[in-house]
């Protein structure tokens, strides 16, 4: 497969390393367990270790607590409980205009079962977690709100009493003219959808080590934390230090993140102070109980759509009502998975009137925040629930509905309604395309031959719009207008790179890309490669963090589908900028104009005449060995930092119109599913999947990055759901509870490529981390739908929920029964 | 997740098992493969005072076969029940039962006999013991008896709370 890909990559003109499935460099040292995650990292001698007392009660107020005795257990070091804590912090800043505050810790009351309320430092792990058993806390147990309609509700328990209501943010929005394209309407369709909560749960879970230098007041944390580094501030903040007083960093290896360890950083707040109080570095090494209980989870989300249509199936308007379940705490960035696709919001599909009301809702639940495909998931089921809908209602095959509404590619770039500039892209040429290679008319003659068999089967499709390189002000559209104005304009998404040339004239690239397993080091290397003609074995690749020592901004880090487009792109800026220089320097050495310099296999010749060259590396190293020869105002030619953030990534306007993220590909999704009559099992017969992500850059990795997005999105269909009892206990403890797919449930999914670069990146490509945890839930759910032709159906599709559907409700059970007697 | 302080004793006779069990009573847990016992203990919802290996008992990890019945001693891995010559004409039920107990590695290090006296309702193997009206041989330092099936598992089912659930 990899070769055949390869090949492709050359007969689409690709020259260089980038566009080859060339080995990655990383695999050698992770597939023989010699990767560097941070629980292989050394420690300091008399490192403490600390464990985590959680809270049992999904909302609680704290009446005492007595360390007393944990205190002077063997071993132990300090104990801290939210008081302990708030003394030597300030509350982690909200992103909504409300007075909440955000505290790492219970403080006075807990908010969601495994809500820290103390932490033990001691000597090592166990001895923590026995002084965890020997502290007690009296709770007084209040109603708990797990539900975020009843959550919203005005007689529903409030969380925060310091504010009236749980609906801690509400905006709505019009663009265009709405009302009137409904009131003209040959037709409305609706669809009441409510997504559930899950996660994409890495193997390895939060580790911190954090250290506190007394004679500098200064935090040095090392934590396995993703970025975005706009948490960076956030917890300098918190730590109540200057920004310069909190070094943060990242280990070389990290095992896996998809969003997740964005949510690390109220624990690096946590066990700064820990360090701080016990006078010596803490680790932490997260548990899986913790992880899945209290770590973070995607947002749950309730949404009515409604859609004007008209005689032709033509989507005239759109109108959101979206209720957002952020958890017990608003943590930063939330509600940011309510807004990252807002640009976005009509998907695919070119609909110029949209009306939304956005409400964000706190629950006795886990707080939210990133987590793969981040607002994409809970904003495409219900848009292509609704186009299936439409298609059902109106009679029509949901193909051409979905025909009739994709933005022409002749539109490009297209503004949306609600301010998203798409970049590129032939959408109608993908679909048909995959309509084609995927075999859609073999698999529509499965579907008819499995019907005549009495089988239930059906077929599901979704096309979607995949947004990648965050804009880092479409957050501030949570905020109106007037507020936006006082806080002053946010925007932009600075990527960082820096290549630097040895006295050896070997080349380093540095990047603050945070990798988690997906091959930027290889990448990057490839990139390189190309930019100064040399192997991708020659250059170095340094993705590990350090903000006291590296280039680094706020959009620093691994998300929002960024490496690609933004990461890679600068890299090869920085390159191109020192090879420029260097041209300059060869050219005199070689007595010809900087403008006959080629780079090419390692030397540096006169393009008119290759004899006439020298090493690379010779010429690489002469800033260090000679500078005093180069030309005057030439500078240095050592190392090369480059900034970069697209100008398309502007701030909201005051008409709320959001460019939210930079590019968005495409991606077309169709499927059948044939479902067990007795059990109500799904099982996945084929899928397709066709995705236009840009110029692509290591075929294998989009490959990867498709299958393993699909796999996680195939457990959001099916099986993964962080359930919780209506008194707020947590059902979910284990990977026995919480079921995620392995490699015996997963299916491979047909993979089909077409590539429209994105004139807004530097090498064309565009995200493509994140697009199938977007397509494939509601692809699968449209799928179930017409197979047991439903109206309506909510995830995780649980064999339990279609039984029901086939069988109807099940008995009741007798209650005579002996078992339990 | 780390598992509270108990003691570890590895029987080397049964009746040595059997003395631990009547000294320490409901404090005692038998650890007979670990599948289930150990992250409850790691989770600390176990909390025994001590912990008695059955593992080296000898005589405890043989398989007998015979007219239709099968006899699984205490401490038989289920992989080697899954791997029994002739299981499937002898036992056909459980034979088809055993490869979705946990996955190849669970049933590497879990016993048959642990996952019966552990009694999850969801597990496969108790239910495959009622449904083939089987029994189970219990002994203490008093004496040895045979219970059926039915009798002995509603009687040892955990409380839901026993669960994570």
């Amino acid at each position: 497969m990899t070769a055949d890909r390869e090949d492709a990559a050359i007969r689409h003109g690709a020259t260089g390393w980038v566009g080859r499935s060339i080995l990655r460099f990383e695999d050698a040292a992770l597939l023989t367990g010699r990767g560097r995650y941070l629980d292989d990292l050394g420690t300091l001698p008399g490192t403490f270790e600390a464990a985590i007392l959680r809270s049992p009660h999904a909302h609680a107020e704290i009446e005492a607590i007595d360390c007393e005795a944990a205190r002077t257990a063997d071993g132990v070091a300090a104990v801290l409980t939210g008081a302990d804590v708030i003394a030597l912090t300030s509350s982690l800043v909200v992103g909504v205009k409300a007075p909440l505050e955000c505290w790492p810790i219970a403080v006075d009351r807990v908010r969601y079962v495994g809500e820290p309320v103390a932490i033990v430092v001691a000597s090592d792990r166990y001895r923590a977690e026995d002084a965890i058993d020997l502290i007690e806390v009296r709770y007084r147990p209040l109603p708990a709100v797990v539900d975020p309609a009843a959550a919203a509700t005005v007689d529903s328990p409030l969380l925060h009493p310091a504010i009236n209501s749980n609906v801690v943010g509400e905006r709505t929005f019009r663009y265009g003219d709405p009302e009137r394209a409904f009131a003209e309407a040959a037709h409305r369709v609706r669809v009441d959808v409510r997504y559930p909560r899950n996660s994409c749960t890495p193997i390895e879970t939060y580790g911190i080590i954090a250290e506190y230098d007394a004679g500098e007041d200064a935090y040095d944390v090392l934590a396995n934390f993703q970025g975005p580094f706009s948490l960076h501030p956030v917890v300098a903040r918190a730590l109540k230090v200057p920004g310069n007083r909190l070094r943060l960093r990242t280990p070389p290896d990290s095992g896996g993140s998809f969003g997740v360890k964005q949510a690390i950083f109220p624990y690096i707040v946590l066990m700064a102070v820990a360090a701080r109080v016990a006078g010596r570095p803490v680790k932490w090494i997260e548990d899986r109980l913790e992880h899945l209980c209290a770590s973070v989870s995607a947002t749950n989300r309730v949404t009515m759509l409604e859609a004007a249509v008209d005689r032709d199936g033509r989507i005239m308007a759109l109108d959101f009502d979206q209720l957002e379940d952020c958890g017990a705490h608003l943590r930063a960035p939330e509600p940011a998975t309510l807004y990252r696709m807002h640009g976005n919001l009509t998907g695919a599909y070119d609909i110029r009137h949209v009306k939304i009301r956005n409400r964000v809702v706190l629950t006795n639940k886990t707080p939210t925040g990133l987590n793969r495909g981040f607002g994409g998931p809970q904003a495409y089921y219900p848009l292509e629930r609704l186009v299936q809908r439409i298609a059902v209602e109106l009679k029509f095959d949901p193909l051409d509905v979905i025909r009739r509404n994709l933005v022409p590619a002749s539109a490009m770039p297209y503004r949306t309604a609600t301010g998203a500039l798409l970049d590129s892209g032939d959408f109608a040429a993908a679909l048909e395309g995959a309509v084609r290679d995927g075999g859609l008319a073999d698999l529509m003659a499965r579907r008819n031959a499995a019907r005549a068999e009495g089988k239930h089967y059906g077929v599901g499709f979704a096309a979607i719009v995949e947004p990648s390189v965050s804009n880092m002000g479409y957050i501030t559209a949570a905020l109106t207008p007037e507020e936006r104005r006082r806080a002053g304009p946010k925007n932009g998404a600075q990527s960082t790179a820096t290549v630097s040339l040895d006295p050896l004239g070997t080349v380093t690239v540095q990047v603050a890309s945070t990798p988690q397993g997906q091959g930027h080091r290889t990448v990057l290397a490839q990139v390189i490669a190309d930019a100064l003609g040399l192997k991708p074995r020659d250059v170095r690749v340094v993705a590990d963090v350090d903000t006291a020592k590296d280039a680094w901004s706020i959009a620093s880090g691994n998300y929002s589908s960024r490496f690609a487009p933004a990461v890679a792109g600068t890299a090869r800026l920085a390159a191109l900028n020192l090879r420029d220089r260097l041209a300059r320097v060869a050219a005199t050495l070689l007595n010809v104009s900087p403008a006959d310099i080629v780079f090419t296999d390692g030397r540096v010749a006169a393009r008119s005449n290759p004899d006439n060259s020298l090493p690379f590396s010779r010429l690489a190293a002469s800033g260090h060995w000679a500078p005093g020869t180069l030309p005057a105002d030439l500078g240095q030619t050592i190392r090369e930092t480059v900034f970069w953030t697209p100008p398309q990534l502007t701030a909201p306007t005051d008409a709320d119109e959001v460019n939210s993220s930079l590019c968005h590909g495409f991606i077309f999704d169709f499927c059948g599913v044939e479902i067990d009559p007795t059990s109500g099992t799904v099982r996945l017969d084929r899928y397709v999947t066709m995705h236009d992500c840009g110029s692509i850059l290591h075929p294998a990795m989009v490959t990867g990055q498709i299958c393993g997005g699909f796999a996680q999105a195939l457990g959001a269909a099916l099986y993964e759901e962080y359930a919780y009892a209506d008194d707020g206990s947590f059902l979910c403890g284990t990977f026995a509870d919480y079921l995620v797919p392995t490699a015996m449930e997963v299916p491979e999914p047909i993979v089909l490529h077409r590539e429209s670069p994105s004139p807004f990146t530097p090498l064309g490509a565009k995200g493509v981390g994140e697009g199938n945890c977007m397509s494939t839930p509601v692809c699968i759910a449209n799928a179930i739908a017409d197979a047991l032709s439903l109206n309506a159906i909510d995830l995780p599709a649980t064999p339990a929920k279609l039984a029901a559907h086939l069988h109807g409700p099940e008995p009741a059970r007798a209650t005579t029964s002996r078992r339990y007697a | 997740m780390k598992p509270a302080a108990f003691d570890y004793v590895r029987a080397e006779r049964i009746e040595e098992a059997l003395d631990v069990l009547a000294q320490e009573g409901a404090d005692a847990r038998v650890l007979a493969g670990g599948q289930t016992l150990i992250p409850m203990l790691s989770m600390r919802m176990a909390r025994p005072s001590v912990v008695i290996d059955i593992m080296r008992l000898p005589g405890l990890d043989r398989i007998e076969c015979a007219e239709g019945t099968i006899r699984v001693g205490a401490a038989v891995r289920q992989r080697h029940v899954e791997q029994y010559a002739n299981l499937v004409s002898s036992q056909p039920l459980l034979a088809a039962a055993l490869p979705w107990i946990g996955h190849a590695q669970t049933r590497n290090r879990g016993t048959v006999c642990g996952s019966v006296a552990h009694a999850d309702p969801s597990a496969e193997l108790p239910l495959v013991l009622i449904a083939l009206k089987g029994e189970i041989e219990v002994r203490s330092r008093r004496r040895s008896r045979r219970v059926v099936a039915e009798s002995f598992l509603p009687a040892s089912c955990p409380p839901i709370a026993g669960s994570t659930r």
